[in-house]
């Protein structure tokens, strides 16, 4: 009993951060019809912006969270004018091939600059663990699932009760309309890939932490997962993907401690494959392509 | 009087194809004004292009005496031009609040957004019943009242209506139309884009004819009413 | 003279075998579906022919038809998984199981696990390359002028009008799916008969990505667009000296710049001048009234 609830209280804390990549990867979607390949670049220049302020300025875990965030919005608007305004409205393939054109050349640009193998990034946290009851938690990890639940709260918040958030759900739905209002659809634009890339940057800062590494390739298999999640969850509802990436997070667990971990990282295609036979449009629905 | 909203020679393209071609057309302060005519002939295209969502090939657009057709629609907007589009096109996954929030975007949420709230639930008192459901839930004629409250939420000097009683009941054009002439005694201008040229032409000063992109006629209403060709081809005998 | 040759022979087989399988990408991508799983095609193909050559002592000729059935058959249910998806949904479902093949692989270790499987006779040649290239270029030809091919293509430009002409879409789609895929796996039989390793890594997304930019670079209209874009892509770096690290992010730049400038590729004309029909044009921005 006490390996279930610690195996399903370690998959929510990974879980959490898939939830925190998928929204941002749910949101430029639903927002801009816009699959954004390089998103899981911006969780990578997170983890590097983490161990670069590490390095050269403070080992403050805020501190490190803000620069580990500030790099991968730098990022994130990097490749929105490059790689997605350019193409925003196309075709939908159009974007899907140029944001992996560019997530491709910033993974291995990352490469170059950092070599082939995972850097180290030094712990920022004593390494205190803290029991509840039969079960323990480490600090860093706290501060992931913490994280990433003030991210998730932040996002519903902004986008059902903020003047912004309200203008993003309006050109989502109808871009034509929202500038005959006053929007400027460009700006929202940039906004909405910003905070996508805040959000995985701080998913990639508190990864990087907690496995005290950053590699080039790391947001492959992260984003990947990620992805799967949206389309598991549809992107109706961002209480969805939030609810998927959480319980992917659990079931990676539990399949790792029960079954096999080698087969940890094939558990999100499989559940893929299965959802996807019956519910084309994910669990939850949309896609409106 | 002053011209509002001065139109020439304007030509929208679609591909290879002219949608608009030649048009020119004005909207004096205060007055109504109607574009008349049948399906494809250019109506639509013609507001987008006032509104900067059809790139003009040819042609001014002048607002208040200025040049708009280079701006991008956001800035058209937030001169004093609002839209009410063909089909209501409602933000249908917001609220019927949210949707006049959206309408009062560039003006801020202040006192002066409560006001005309007020001003504008006691147009459409359906809307307040109605307030918090989502806008696609809305029956036609109410989601038309709320594409029109939208618009006003803007305080706009120009009011851009494309085909608003498509789609609705006899007896609700008639109450609608009404709401109009009462939306311009309020001193604002409309420049309105109809089918149904027999109520248009009711409630409008002065009324454009055009067809497949080319201006036919144009005249003050009693003149087009009167007239035999105009009742022929629009208004059906 | 022959050091010329001895230096120019690796780069001449790798570019052929590289415009093999982007002969295959071609072929499935001609009914619509863009494929970001042909790596992974190409190396099943290529593991399936190394154990039955080493293990069981198969002839070589025998080992490449086992190959090709394989990638057949494969792609015909990837093809029939993804008929009723969106086009998006669709490609993330290829890239999905891509990397599922890749973490199979790592964890079967009968045929090698992580360290790859090793040990494979050495049967390619550069003439036998050319051969199959010159077969498969001769097969594509009669395939765009075949009833099959004009069906994909309408099936890809507008699967209304294909439906609505009786066209079974479902079939055309799993069918030219399948086909693309036995060619993929032919190439993966060869590059692996040649490399004499065959390992996870080369089946993953990116190198996935890297087929697909010779198509999209080359040209995605006719079969001169995928050779042209194997061949050039693969000997022009080496012309450049470029190392592999560079080669990517090469790659990942001209992917992106290439699709929002010129998303037909660069060869469009049949060489004796005739312009195929095909599709990609800009989204309007509103329809006229």
């Amino acid at each position: 009993m006490e390996l279930f609830l610690q195996q399903v209280l370690n998959g929510l804390m990974i879980g959490s951060t898939y939830a925190v990549v998928a929204l941002g990867f749910s949101l430029v979607f639903s927002v801009m019809r816009v699959v954004n390949m390089a998103h899981p670049e911006f969780f990578m220049a997170g983890a590097f912006g983490a161990f670069l302020t590490i390095t050269y300025v403070t080992r403050n875990v805020v501190g490190v969270l803000v620069g580990g965030m500030a790099v991968a919005l730098a990022v994130g608007l990097v490749v929105e004018r490059l790689a997605i305004r350019p193409v925003r409205g196309r075709y939908v393939m159009i974007p899907f091939i140029a944001t992996s054109g560019v997530g491709i050349a910033l993974q291995h640009g990352a490469e170059r600059l950092f070599g082939s193998d995972p850097v180290l990034v030094p712990p920022v946290m004593p390494s205190v663990s803290y029991s509840l009851g039969p079960l323990s938690v480490t600090r860093m990890q706290l501060v992931t699932l913490g994280t990433a639940a003030v991210l998730m709260l932040a996002l519903r918040y902004y986008v059902r009760n903020t003047k912004w958030g309200r203008a993003t759900r309006a050109v989502a739905e109808r871009p034509d309309v929202a500038a005959a209002f006053g929007v400027d659809v460009n700006f929202v634009s940039r906004l909405t890939v910003g905070i996508s890339a805040l959000m995985a940057g701080a998913a990639g800062v508190t990864i990087g932490l907690l496995y005290t590494s950053a590699w080039a390739f790391m947001g492959l298999l992260f984003g990947l997962k990620s992805f799967v999640c949206m389309l598991v969850a549809g992107n109706r509802h961002i209480e969805g993907v939030m609810v998927i990436g959480l319980l992917l997070g659990v079931l990676e667990a539990l399949v790792s401690g029960y079954v096999t971990s080698t087969l940890r990282d094939a558990v999100a295609f499989g559940v893929l494959v299965v959802v996807l036979v019956f519910k084309p449009k994910g669990l939850f629905g949309s896609y409106d392509v | 009087m002053s011209i509002l909203l001065r139109v020439t020679g304007l030509q929208v393209m679609y591909g290879p194809v002219s949608a608009v071609a030649g048009v020119s057309l004005e909207v004096p302060e205060g007055e109504i004004r109607a574009i008349l005519g049948a399906n494809g002939a250019g109506k639509s295209s013609t507001i987008k292009a006032i509104l900067g969502l059809l790139k003009a090939r040819a042609g001014t657009i002048e607002f208040e005496g200025r040049p708009i057709h280079r701006l991008p629609t956001h800035r058209i907007h937030r001169l004093g031009i609002a839209w009410v589009p063909e089909g209501r096109q409602l933000f249908s996954t917001l609220t019927v609040h949210e949707n006049l929030e959206m309408g009062a975007f560039a003006r801020g949420n202040g006192a002066r957004f409560h006001a005309k709230l007020d001003e504008v639930f006691s147009l459409f008192p359906r809307l307040r019943e109605r307030r918090a459901q989502v806008a696609g839930s809305l029956s036609g004629g109410e989601q038309q009242m709320l594409a029109i409250a939208r618009a006003l939420m803007a305080e706009p000097r120009l009011l851009l209506m494309d085909e608003p009683s498509l789609g609705l009941a006899p007896k609700i054009v008639q109450r609608l139309f009404e709401q109009i002439q009462e939306i311009n005694a309020g001193g604002i201008s409309i420049l309105m884009v109809e089918q149904n040229a027999r109520q248009a032409l009711k409630i409008a000063h002065y009324a454009y004819l055009l067809e497949v992109g080319r201006l036919v006629g144009e005249g003050p209403s009693r003149e087009l009413e009167a007239s035999e060709n105009v009742k022929r081809v629009y208004l059906g005998g | 003279m022959s050091d010329l040759l001895t230096f120019w022979t690796p780069v001449l087989i790798t570019a052929g075998i590289n415009s093999i399988i982007a002969l295959g990408l071609y072929i499935t991508m001609s009914s619509g579906p863009l494929s970001v799983a042909h790596a992974a095609l190409a190396g099943m193909g290529g593991y399936l022919s190394a154990v039955l050559t080493t293990n069981f002592g198969w002839p070589f000729p025998v080992a490449i038809v086992a190959g090709m059935a394989l990638g057949f058959l494969t792609g015909l249910l990837l093809g029939l998984l993804i008929v009723r998806m969106n086009e998006l949904v669709a490609g993330l479902t290829t890239l999905g199981f891509g990397e599922t093949m890749v973490v199979i692989a790592f964890n079967i270790d009968y045929i090698g696990g992580a360290n790859a499987f090793t040990g494979i006779p050495m049967r390619t040649s550069l003439s036998l390359v050319y051969v199959v290239l010159a077969v498969v270029l001769f097969a594509a030809w009669r395939y765009d002028h075949s009833r099959l091919g004009i069906a994909a293509r309408a099936t890809r430009d507008s699967p209304v009008a294909a439906a609505a002409m009786g066209i079974n879409i479902v079939w055309v789609k799993s069918f030219t799916f399948g086909i693309g895929a036995a060619i993929a796996a032919l190439g993966g039989v060869l590059r692996a008969h040649y490399i004499l390793v065959q390992g996870p890594e080369d089946m993953g997304f990116f190198i996935s990505v890297g087929f697909l930019i010779f198509v999209v670079f080359g040209g995605s209209y006719t079969f001169w667009g995928p050779l042209f874009g194997g061949m050039a892509l693969t000997i022009l770096p080496e012309l450049l000296r470029f190392s592999a690290k560079d080669r990517f992010i090469i790659y990942g730049v001209l992917l992106t710049v290439m699709v929002i400038i010129r998303p037909q590729g660069l060869i469009t004309r049949v060489p004796t001048g005739a312009v195929p029909k095909g599709f990609g044009r800009r989204k309007r921005a509103s329809t006229p009234v």
